[in-house]
């Protein structure tokens, strides 16, 4: 009986998940079909669009460039992002007096300082990596004070009431538990710095996924358009499952886990 | 008399403050090698920051312990705690929490299990070696903090009202268990509680503490044989015990130490 | 066999005293902790703004905004009637774009939260747009409405939608299952159900989610206007950095986080204020 009920739950959710995924196609199709070709091309269109652009390798090299600065941005934004955070978890005086400019930091929006960049940096690689920084730091920061500051007083007292070295609390206590949050921070990072990888691409160089964008639509190249759009939301989706997938992992001794 | 032989713990004067309010003050006692010595007070009284001070785990604003002999700074060798809230590392299985105090020494995955092992076995909790503390009950929980005190085979562990975040009915269970475990391998105890009966149950002396701030009110003997099981609590000697202790702790404002019971005293202090 | 070590101090009478004087004694370390801190904030931003000033100053060209120089322009930017209609059409445009999203988020969030089989259909696509950088559109959407403020909205809309959407949708999912209880006993027909049980309920959502909108919105309105070089504050900024006057185009920026900021805060407001019984997840 409840295997059944529960075999027939599973089923139904599947079936969302399956018609959800059909319906938007179909509609994706019929719509383009009505329109004209420069508003909006039909699903098949875009795919045939997509597997041009792989063949001919401007999709590729595209994505390629992209990746450069947003690998680089990303890691530097992860390892100045923890460090900052838990300096400013563990020292106190640090956070009094920082803490407000991180928070107003964090609330402006990082497009804006662009063109300040362009004219400070020019075109290139460093000023892409640069906007990345910017757009992926903060969570990453924010995420790991939260969680480096809220290690519950009594197990820091069990690490030292058991003569554990500075190193030993590190090691056991403050960074696992600190790993989970850390991870929400990457994967709110993830996000926001495949923003400011588009941004970047838009303002701050010729070539990359977000210029491709620029150049299609200058063409009125519809087609194009979507099939680059779509490659971008599958790298949105499959950098998310793998921010989720870490975040899960490090925190499987949570309940729930 | 109380059991025991020499002095192991020797709290002398301790006082802490916070800013400039006064927890606790003068608070002098000893315990012996192998003598528990429960502490009872209202909530509010002092009772954790006085372990926490004889542990090393808080600085105290006056007077001083001494383990061993040694004046208590840091946290010392031999020295074990037990929590309140059991303090297991939600991260580490049953086995890393119980092998943490063997780890930080050093000793090697491989050396610290079958120690583990027979520690596991001992506190009842075999099957969950894997488990993560999220996974287990209170009382289990509990088993696996006591097992990690046990593991780096303490001279004085400290129990910081160990079994107050459990069940009634499981706390009944883990004090007979911890006599059991008591009666086989003997440290000298301090054991803070709040509950009158287990203070009684457990402890060869109680140091009552009450005032505001606190002080030692009395220090009784409890002297009920040892091994004890549950049939002590049936005994007129507990009643008996119990009764003053109970009295003393809820601020009975008219009693003095002179309405001991004749036996009830029999304090021994030493300078 | 010595007696008692009960250090019975007089215990009665100063402890009223101590009461009282501690109190004092709380209340005046409190009030110079928070003078000590701010005290402090005040050096660490004074520290954070030389370091710029003296960055720029000593290793970059004259034309790059410093502080001084940013604060010195603020009485002629806002001056400018150009600069004034920039904010205007920039801010408004934001907030026309946030009131679209919150009835389009309201709606959709509260079907999906109840409807559990809307929901895994929607749910799909409103997860993949809150995935993926939403700014890649943006040149789509020139094609769509031309290089007008159209598109600057519809960017807008679009950013905002996502997070009201998640919020009210989760909002909506949570409504405590004893109201809807009593609504069945007291067989209420539909609208009152979802007038006076589901939307009250997913309103400190809706809230929380305009909250994350803010951020998003602004991102899309600048994005749009470097883009589409539509009249507003993010083109001013563009303009006026290319013209070699950063300054002015720093004030700019700090009116766009200004306003976030105080948007932000009273949001935030409202929720602690009017919905007291809301608490994030």
């Amino acid at each position: 009986m409840t295997t059944q009920v529960i075999t027939r739950h599973r089923l139904r959710v599947w079936a969302g998940y399956v018609g959800g995924v059909v319906l938007g196609a179909v509609a994706w199709q019929l719509i383009g079909m009505q329109t004209s070709s420069q508003t909006f091309v039909p699903i098949t269109a875009t795919l045939s669009r997509l597997g041009q652009l792989i063949a001919d390798g401007t999709l590729p090299a595209a994505l390629w460039t992209s990746f450069q600065s947003y690998l680089v941005g990303m890691a530097i934004a992860l390892v100045l992002g923890a460090f900052v955070g838990l300096l400013l978890a563990r020292r106190r005086l640090l956070r009094t007096a920082f803490e407000p400019y991180v928070v107003a930091l964090y609330a402006t929006p990082m497009v804006g300082l662009i063109p300040f960049l362009l004219a400070l940096l020019g075109f290139g690689f460093w000023s892409k990596v640069v906007v990345i920084v910017l757009f992926a730091f903060f969570p990453v920061l924010l995420n790991t004070q939260r969680g480096a500051q809220s290690i519950s007083p009594e197990l820091l007292d069990v690490a030292r009431c058991y003569r554990s070295s500075e190193w030993d609390v590190w090691r056991h206590v403050i960074i696992p538990y600190t790993l989970p949050f850390l991870m929400t921070g990457v994967r709110q990072s993830l996000a926001r710095g495949l923003v400011g990888m588009i941004a970047s691409d838009y303002f701050l160089s010729s070539d990359g996924l977000g210029s491709l964008l620029i150049t299609a639509s200058e063409r009125f190249d519809t087609a194009e358009m979507l099939a680059v759009t779509l490659t971008i939301t599958v790298i949105g989706l499959i950098l998310m499952a793998i921010g989720r997938l870490a975040e899960s992992y490090f925190a499987r001794w949570r309940v729930g886990g | 008399m109380t059991s025991g032989g020499d002095t192991k713990i020797r709290v002398d004067g301790l006082e802490k403050r916070f800013g400039d309010r006064v927890v606790f003050s003068g608070v002098t006692f000893d315990v012996h090698e192998g003598e528990v010595v429960s502490i009872v007070g209202p909530s509010g009284c002092g009772k954790t920051t006085l372990l926490r001070c004889a542990v090393g785990l808080a600085r105290p604003s006056g007077g001083e312990v001494r383990i061993g002999g040694e004046t208590v700074v840091d946290p010392p060798e031999g020295v074990a705690m037990v929590f309140q809230h059991f303090g297991l590392f939600p991260w580490k299985t049953v086995t890393a929490n119980i092998a943490y105090g063997l780890t930080v020494r050093g000793m090697s995955r491989r050396e610290a299990a079958p120690k583990v092992a027979a520690l596991i076995k001992l506190v009842g909790l075999e099957g969950f070696e894997k488990s993560y503390p999220y996974q287990l009950s209170g009382g289990m929980q509990q088993r696996a903090g006591l097992a990690r005190a046990l593991a780096i085979e303490p001279s004085v562990l400290v129990m910081d009202e160990p079994f107050a975040a459990l069940d009634a009915q499981t706390r009944d269970v883990l004090q007979l268990e911890l006599l059991r475990i008591w009666d086989t391998r003997q440290a000298a105890m301090m054991f803070v509680t709040h509950s009158i009966d287990e203070a009684v149950l457990m402890g060869d002396r109680i140091v009552i503490l009450r005032g505001r701030p606190s002080s030692i009110f009395d220090i009784v003997d409890v002297g009920i044989p040892r091994p004890r099981d549950r049939s002590a609590v049936d005994s007129e000697r507990f009643r008996v015990v119990r009764d003053y202790v109970w009295r003393a702790v809820m601020q009975d404002a008219e009693l003095t130490t002179a309405e001991r019971p004749a036996d009830v005293g029999a304090i021994r202090v030493n300078h | 066999m010595s007696k008692v070590v009960a250090t019975l101090t007089d215990e009665v009478a100063p402890e009223t005293q101590a009461t009282a004087t501690q109190a004092a004694d709380a209340e005046g370390s409190t009030a110079r902790r928070i003078l000590g801190s701010t005290a402090l904030r005040i050096l660490a931003g004074v520290v954070l703004l030389a370091i710029w000033q003296f960055g720029v100053t000593l290793f970059a060209p004259a034309y790059v905004a410093t502080p001084l120089n940013t604060v010195k322009r603020i009485p002629a930017v806002f001056a400018d009637p150009a600069f004034g209609g920039d904010v205007q059409t920039t801010l408004l445009a934001i907030i026309e774009g946030l009131a679209i999203a919150v009835v389009i988020g309201t709606l959709v969030g509260l079907v999906m939260g109840r409807l559990p089989d809307v929901n895994r259909v929607l749910g799909m696509y409103v997860g993949t747009f809150y995935a993926m950088p939403l700014i890649a559109v943006v040149p789509l959407l020139t094609v769509w409405f031309g290089y007008t403020p159209e598109a600057r909205l519809a960017m807008v809309v679009l950013e905002a939608v996502l997070p009201i959407i998640y919020n009210v949708a989760e909002g909506a999912r949570l409504v405590p299952t004893n109201f809807l209880d009593v609504t069945k006993i007291h067989h209420a027909p539909w609208w009152r159900v979802w007038g006076g049980v589901v939307l009250p309920n997913a309103l400190p959502y809706v809230l929380a989610g305009l909250d994350l909108a803010i951020g998003r919105a602004l991102i899309g309105a600048v994005v749009a206007e470097f883009v589409t070089a539509i009249p507003g504050l993010g083109y001013y900024i563009l303009f006026n950095v290319r013209s070699f006057h950063e300054n002015e185009a720093m004030v700019a920026l700090l009116v766009l986080v200004a306003f976030a900021l105080v948007l932000r805060a009273l949001i935030n407001l409202a929720i602690s204020r009017g919905f007291r019984w809301y608490r994030p997840a």
